[in-house]
């Protein structure tokens, strides 16, 4: 899959260029917005990566002038601006996703899934999850570890929920408040990190194979050690 | 170019108050002149009226229905004691004119309006020389046995009054237009020498003496009041560049001991070759501290947004009972990792108008504070009340407490409350909780007895005064 990213600092470019090619991604870069626009417009990429602050052409300008010329693919605009203005300007000149610098690579890399996600077939609906071992049962609200069912409360069966979902990646603090508890801030650290140790407590405890990662400095993730 | 200069000379306040002050001196200048001419004028009008129409009556009285020789004498002896200069008779009997004494002063009078003397009976008419003398004015009255008398006075003084008014005006026409002119110009500069004042220190603050202040005169003008305003203005200036300052400081030294810790750790790494798992370590500890760094910055600029008074507010309808309950489960994991009990207090059923994440920011804010400084065994408490018109949310605890010389800065920003169990906060939470309540028309409050406990309340009002973003005060 083919991501572009229009960014006039050649230094992010490289990070986020080594960090998606990581994640398995193909990458293309411009660093004008007149080199973006061309590439944007020849090739067909899964998601393009813009740059608010952008020397030369205004990056919003760039975001219309995408939308203009027909460009299908989904855009997600990273910017150091983080007023609340900015990004509703920015969503209603029609960009996809809105990301503020500087973000960590496990939350560019969620927004992009889902972006990429966004454009292919749809998931069913309260289809069961199921994930190394532990399985949800989205309808009747049960999780099995192994045939062993296990007692969750609401929240934490959420929580385990947006962890499967994003199985084997990392979700930071932040995404976990947006997503499990609807509120659109940083939460600081303690107390999200009490609901995992609760959802661990109940997972994982007294098992050998943990699948509640900590990953330090970034958030938790699903997967096996 | 030149017209523009024109336009802004007319434009300025002082042209407009001169050009107001002198148009209104002239007009009440020629006001005051016609006034007084019109007074004069009616008056001696009347005085000579009243004479001729005495004149008339008197020598009706004396001829008494006498002849008509009689009346010639009585007319006679009224010119021989008014003199010639003044009155000059004209009689008429059977058609025939008698121009008593010298004719030839009515020469100059044209006869022909004067003969209509039904209708001209007991009124005064003015009759103009034909040949640039005095006006005449003429009394008639029709005597028994049907003479007509007619008295003509020579009407010197109203001629006199008009021309010496003239002389009067031509002479001082002019100085009143000069007075008037630099009176304006007086009261137009003193009028604004305030203005010039105030002028003159804004542009001492702009080249960068920020301590300079606009001095008044004291006689609590309006233009003292807008000094007053001004100086005021200038002083919460000086205030929030100052806690600026203060914020640079703090941030920078804030900035600076994680960017430490974060540069040596890595240095350190690098000196000699270690294992994989080493750098591991040091590369999480690394991106923990970096996490600390953004918090911090999008905290300040949280802060700093709020109280600028320029951040968008998302408001919606906030059913307070369901959403404190949603708080109230959020943080139910704390009571069990912490040992210090959470429960709901007074829960009135109010709605208020707000922005919801900030607001759950703000009493989440409140709530990791009350759990940072409570003892286990402790009791938190979250509450909501109505009162009045506001609604306040209440976050008490059975804590540590704050001494009543710190409660005054416990909301400045990166005040740090001494005790806390753990030292990583950077003292910005209860600046966001003031910022929020303000920006939403409500403020924060604090009670707090040391080693009792304290109260911090969000209260906001029930109907905020319009959607309009409130600054700090």
């Amino acid at each position: 899959m083919d991501i572009l990213i229009i960014e006039d600092d050649p230094e992010i470019v490289a990070v986020v260029r080594e960090g998606l090619e990581e994640a398995g991604f193909r990458v293309e870069s411009a660093l004008s917005g007149e080199e973006g626009l061309l590439k944007a417009e020849a090739g067909n990429h899964a998601v393009i990566i813009l740059d608010l602050m952008f020397n030369g052409m205004d990056g919003f300008t760039i975001l219309r002038e995408l939308k203009a010329r027909g460009v299908k693919a989904p855009v997600l605009v990273a910017s150091a601006r983080k007023s609340v203005q900015d990004k509703v300007f920015c969503l209603d000149a029609g960009c996809d996703d809105y990301i503020t610098k500087p973000f960590s690579f496990a939350e560019l890399l969620a927004r992009i899934r889902v972006l990429v996600r966004r454009g292919g077939p749809p998931t069913a609906e309260g289809a069961p999850l199921s994930c190394e071992g532990v399985k949800l049962d989205l309808l009747n609200r049960k999780a099995v570890r192994n045939g062993q069912e296990i007692l969750l409360k609401p929240k934490e069966f959420a929580l385990l929920k947006y962890l499967m979902e994003n199985a084997g990646n990392v979700v930071t603090r932040a995404m976990i408040m947006e997503h499990v508890w609807g509120y659109n801030f940083d939460p600081g650290t303690k107390i999200i990190d009490v609901y995992i140790c609760q959802l661990r407590e109940k997972i994982d405890a007294g098992r050998d194979e943990k699948l509640i990662q900590t990953v330090r400095g970034t958030g938790y993730a699903f997967r096996r050690n | 170019m030149r017209f523009d200069g024109i336009k802004r000379i007319v434009n300025s306040i002082k042209f407009r108050l001169l050009a107001l002050y002198f148009t209104l001196y002239v007009v009440s200048f020629l006001a005051f002149m016609g006034i007084s001419f019109a007074l004069l004028y009616n008056m001696l009008n009347k005085n000579e009226d009243q004479f001729v129409i005495n004149e008339l009556a008197e020598i009706a009285g004396k001829h008494a229905g006498g002849s008509f020789d009689t009346l010639i004498n009585i007319c006679n002896d009224e010119i021989m004691e008014n003199g010639f200069t003044s009155l000059i008779f004209r009689l008429h009997a059977n058609g025939r004119d008698v121009l008593l004494p010298s004719a030839e002063q009515w020469k100059d009078y044209p006869l022909r309006g004067l003969n209509r003397f039904d209708t001209l009976s007991e009124r005064i008419v003015f009759i103009d020389s034909a040949k640039g003398g005095m006006p005449l004015k003429v009394g008639t009255t029709i005597l028994p046995g049907g003479y007509v008398l007619q008295v003509g006075y020579f009407s010197e003084s109203l001629a006199q009054l008009k021309s010496n008014f003239m002389l009067i005006f031509g002479i001082i026409f002019l100085p009143i237009l000069l007075v008037g002119l630099g009176g304006g110009y007086l009261m137009a500069r003193n009028s604004l020498m305030g203005i010039t004042r105030v002028n003159q220190t804004a542009a001492s603050i702009y080249r960068g003496n920020l301590a300079d202040r606009v001095e008044r005169s004291e006689n609590g003008d309006e233009i003292d009041q807008l000094s007053e305003t001004f100086n005021l203005m200038l002083a919460r200036l000086e205030l929030l560049i100052g806690n600026m300052t203060e914020m640079v400081d703090n941030i920078a030294h804030d900035l600076r001991t994680p960017l430490t810790r974060l540069r040596g750790k890595l240095e350190i790494a690098l000196m000699r070759q270690r294992t994989p798992a080493h750098y591991q370590e040091v590369m999480q500890g690394s991106l923990e501290d970096i996490e600390l760094l953004v918090r911090l910055i999008n905290t300040v600029l949280n802060i700093a947004e709020a109280e600028a008074g320029t951040i968008l507010l998302n408001k919606t309808s906030i059913d307070m009972h369901h959403f404190l309950e949603n708080i109230y489960e959020f943080y139910l994991p704390m009571v069990e990792a912490s040992g210090v009990g959470l429960r709901l207090g007074e829960m009135d059923k109010t709605e208020v108008r707000a922005d919801a994440n900030r607001l759950w920011q703000a009493v989440s804010n409140l709530l990791d504070n009350a759990f940072k400084f409570t003892p286990p065994g402790g009791l938190i408490q979250l509450s909501v009340q109505l009162c009045g018109a506001e609604v306040a949310i209440c976050v008490t605890d059975t804590g540590t407490g704050i001494a009543p010389s710190e409660l005054v800065d416990i909301f400045r920003r990166f005040y740090r409350h001494g005790e806390g169990k753990d030292d990583k906060g950077y003292g910005l939470g209860l600046s966001l909780v003031k910022a929020v309540a303000e920006i939403h028309g409500g403020r924060a409050a604090v009670e707090s007895t040391p080693n009792v406990g304290s109260r911090f309340c969000i209260i906001l009002p029930v109907l905020p005064p319009g959607d309009i973003p409130h600054g700090p005060q």
